[in-house]
């Protein structure tokens, strides 16, 4: 516990750092007696900034936005109507692809939602155990996060750190259920496999390494002048605009809403661990950022109470039938995914395959944002503030 | 642990229509209105403090679709959540927009209007967003093809497989000890 | 310098495609165009990330880091199609992606290839029924060189997906 209080400091420590920086200094008399013409640019939807199928329309006058138009819909694949045409089981894999940066989470928020439509109990040690493999996920998700809004400003150098901690955690995964990425391990009632022999420790043997590590990234990353100065002020959202556009998760919390869904309708067994939900109050780019950095801090110690409370016993819930099929009825379960609150509806008539499946993708949610948030900014910080609000095009699109 | 609260607590006393508020199994706090009067009762549930609007679900049914809303309130005491459904027939599917009260339900509704085809009042800007501008159809609506799309459970196979299952999971015990084997 | 007296020693096109002498005093290499192009477009296969989907944060962004390392085999990531030669094309491709992506082709220089990784961008992968949006294989587009299968393949599959097409771009000859 050392450990991390020393860590606070070090973040309380560059918290105050980055507050010597003023605010936009940028003087503008001078300049407005120049005549400019509004200027549309196109943006995507292939572009290495685009975190894969983005395509919006700029309009800018001069160097500042004056209005955005986004397209989406690049990557539609239609997991809703595949749901009506699989069963219950057959579509855990589909939700592994929807938002592939944090599989596991989907995979769970999925089966969270059958198992409250079919009433099934679910292992004490399987609850732990998807715990512990969802904490380790959102640490996976923020690192890629971390690392794209460092590219995105110009620094290479911590992509190549970050994705070698990542690295780290995918290995474990892939002892754990056999693949790297995508990895259909949540069942309902329960998850597919048990640890192999030591997995845990090398769990804990992760945790204490990264704890160590990220207090060098935090320093390389949050700790420079540039990406501070570049990041600080930019595109604030308040509380009230983040509510009202419908804002969730870190990006919500950055705002100053404590809302967080593993605190504000607890699932599982998160009553029984203790941490905290990351709030700030700024909710500009750089408290984004600052949020996933401090929610990794956070994972980092509810894995560590996860494993020192898992039980022994079995991981999936004795006499489940291998078609699960839950009586006629309507279900709705959400978790704190990494990027907000993700939510399954699920409509049952009684049949092996659902009637229906919606999905609310907080990735959609957050993304309508951009619009908002990014008029009056500067077209060179487009990229950095699309890059905050962490869109993966697997779950904006569905 | 927020669903575990009393539907008679003062909580609810200022909400509209709280007559009709009925908690549902799977969903929490439901309230079913009519179409004409969703815009009516979801500016009551703002002013009592349901500011983060999550999402809107279409359901296609045979004769009518319905739409799902779900709506959370960070402000309240219990930080509760409303489920409010409303029914359009598919003859004219038409219901009021919500963006007005919450800005977050704009591409919420496009979508619905995409997939769905229902078409909400006072909405901004209704457009597709996922598919083509020209696309013919909404998707999501059961009786949606195209020469495209590929069913791999079309009718006449679906009905016996389905029966089939069904017998399958009476006796549970052998599926469990199949999937048990894992654990070992 | 009388060539014709130096001693040629011929080596098979696969290892270095070139012919090579030794001149006194200095190093002289010689060789057919076409092989020596093909020699040196094969060590230097800039490569333009087209990621649609899951594969291209699980191939292409892994392919970067240190630990896979794709700058030892002469690969350079650029990501402007007019300065590529090779497309790699990571992820489902969608009825309203399909136009732009076969934009991206042509504006390739020549001669240029592409490779499918994943199990979308071959056939539609697990979107291959029930989907009314996806193209069944990128292939269905534009012509594929390579096909890396997998969903997604490993970082390491994609490396040997393009010592495969080191191989291809080998025994094609461009110039005769």
């Amino acid at each position: 516990m050392d450990k991390l209080e020393q860590l606070k400091t070090t973040r309380a420590d560059l918290d105050d750092l980055s507050a010597e920086f003023s605010s936009n200094e940028e003087s503008e008399e001078g300049s407005k007696d120049i005549k400019t013409d509004v200027l549309t640019i196109n943006f995507g939807p292939q572009h290495p900034s685009a975190h894969g199928v983005f395509r919006g329309v700029f309009e800018v006058d001069g160097e500042i936005i004056v209005g955005i138009e986004p397209h989406i819909g690049y990557l539609h694949r239609c997991f809703e109507k595949i749901a009506e045409h699989r069963t219950y089981t057959q579509f855990i894999p589909f939700t592994d692809r929807m938002d592939y940066l944090s599989s596991m989470l989907n995979n769970w928020g999925y089966v969270i939602s059958v198992e409250k439509l079919a009433d099934v109990a679910v292992p004490e040690r399987a609850e732990y155990l998807r715990v512990i493999v969802g904490e380790l996920n959102r640490i996976a998700s923020h690192l890629v996060f971390l690392s794209t809004a460092a590219i995105e400003a110009g620094a290479l150098t911590p992509y190549f750190y970050y994705f070698d901690e990542r690295e780290r955690i995918l290995w474990l995964f892939e002892q754990l259920c056999g693949a790297r990425f995508t990895y259909n391990y949540m069942r309902v009632g329960g998850v597919r496999v048990d640890t192999p022999d030591g997995w845990l420790d090398d769990v804990l043997a992760f945790t204490e390494r990264l704890e160590k590590t990220m207090v060098d990234y935090d320093k390389l990353l949050l700790g420079n002048y540039i990406f501070k100065k570049r990041m600080k002020g930019v595109a604030p959202f308040s509380a009230e605009q983040a509510l009202d556009w419908g804002l969730t998760g870190p990006s919500l919390r950055a705002s100053g809403v404590n809302y967080d869904v593993r605190k504000a309708d607890p699932y599982s067994v998160y009553p029984r661990i203790d941490f905290d939900a990351v709030v700030l109050y700024n909710g500009d780019n750089l408290d984004r950022v600052i949020a996933r950095s401090q929610e990794i801090i956070q994972s980092i110690n509810i894995i560590k109470q996860a494993v020192a409370q898992i039980p022994d016993g079995r991981v999936y819930s004795p006499g489940m039938p291998r078609y699960v099929t839950p009586p006629p009825g309507e279900a709705y379960a959400h978790i704190e995914s990494s990027r907000g609150d993700l939510g399954f509806y699920i409509i049952s008539d009684g049949s092996p395959k659902p009637y229906r499946v919606k999905i609310q993708g907080p990735s959609f949610g957050n993304l309508q944002v951009l619009p908002a948030i990014a008029t009056g900014s500067f077209f060179s910080d487009a990229v950095l503030i699309f890059g905050t609000l962490d869109a993966v095009f697997g779950e904006v699109d569905r | 642990m927020s669903d575990e609260i009393n539907v008679n607590d003062n909580n609810i006393e200022d909400l509209p229509a709280k007559g009709m508020i009925v908690q549902e199994k799977g969903l929490g706090y439901t309230l079913t209105v009519d179409r004409k009067d969703l815009f009516k009762t979801a500016t009551g549930l703002k002013e009592a403090g349901f500011d983060l609007f999550l999402f809107v679900s279409g359901v296609d049914y045979p004769n009518h679709i319905k739409l799902v809303y779900r709506i959370y309130s960070t402000k309240r005491a219990n930080r509760m959540a409303f489920v409010v459904k409303t029914e359009v027939p598919k003859r004219d599917p038409v219901v009021d927009s919500l963006v007005p009260l919450w800005s977050a339900a704009n591409w919420h509704e496009r979508e619905a209007y995409d997939l769905f085809g229902v078409e909400f009042k006072g909405h901004p800007d209704l457009r597709r967003i996922f598919m083509p501008e020209d696309w013919v159809g909404h998707p999501l609506r059961k009786d949606y093809s195209d020469g495209h799309m590929l069913v791999s459970d079309s009718d006449t196979q679906a009905k016996p497989k389905l029966s089939v299952v069904d017998s399958q999971t009476d006796d549970g015990d052998e599926d469990a000890g199949d999937e048990g084997k894992s654990e070992e | 310098m009388d060539l014709t007296k130096g001693q040629l020693i011929q080596q098979p096109a696969s290892k270095a495609g070139i012919l090579q002498e030794q001149a006194p005093g200095a190093g002289l290499i010689l060789g057919k165009a076409g092989d020596l192009l093909n020699w040196s477009r094969k060590n230097s296969i800039w490569w333009m990330a087209f990621g649609l989907a899951c594969c291209a944060i699980e191939s292409l962004m892994c392919l970067n880091t240190a630990r896979y390392d794709m700058d030892r085999h002469g690969g350079l990531l650029r990501n402007t199609p007019r300065l590529s030669d090779l497309m790699l094309v990571a992820g489902t491709l969608t009825h309203k992606m399909a136009d732009i992506t076969q934009h991206l082709y042509e504006q390739m220089p020549e001669p240029r290839y592409v490779m499918a990784i994943g199990g979308c961008a071959i056939n539609g992968g697990p979107f291959y029924y029930d989907s009314y949006t996806v193209v069944r294989g990128v292939d269905k587009i534009i012509p594929v060189d390579v096909y890396v299968p997998g969903c997604p393949p490993r970082p390491e599959a994609v490396m040997y997906g393009i010592e495969q097409l080191k191989e291809k771009i080998i025994a094609r000859g461009m110039i005769e």
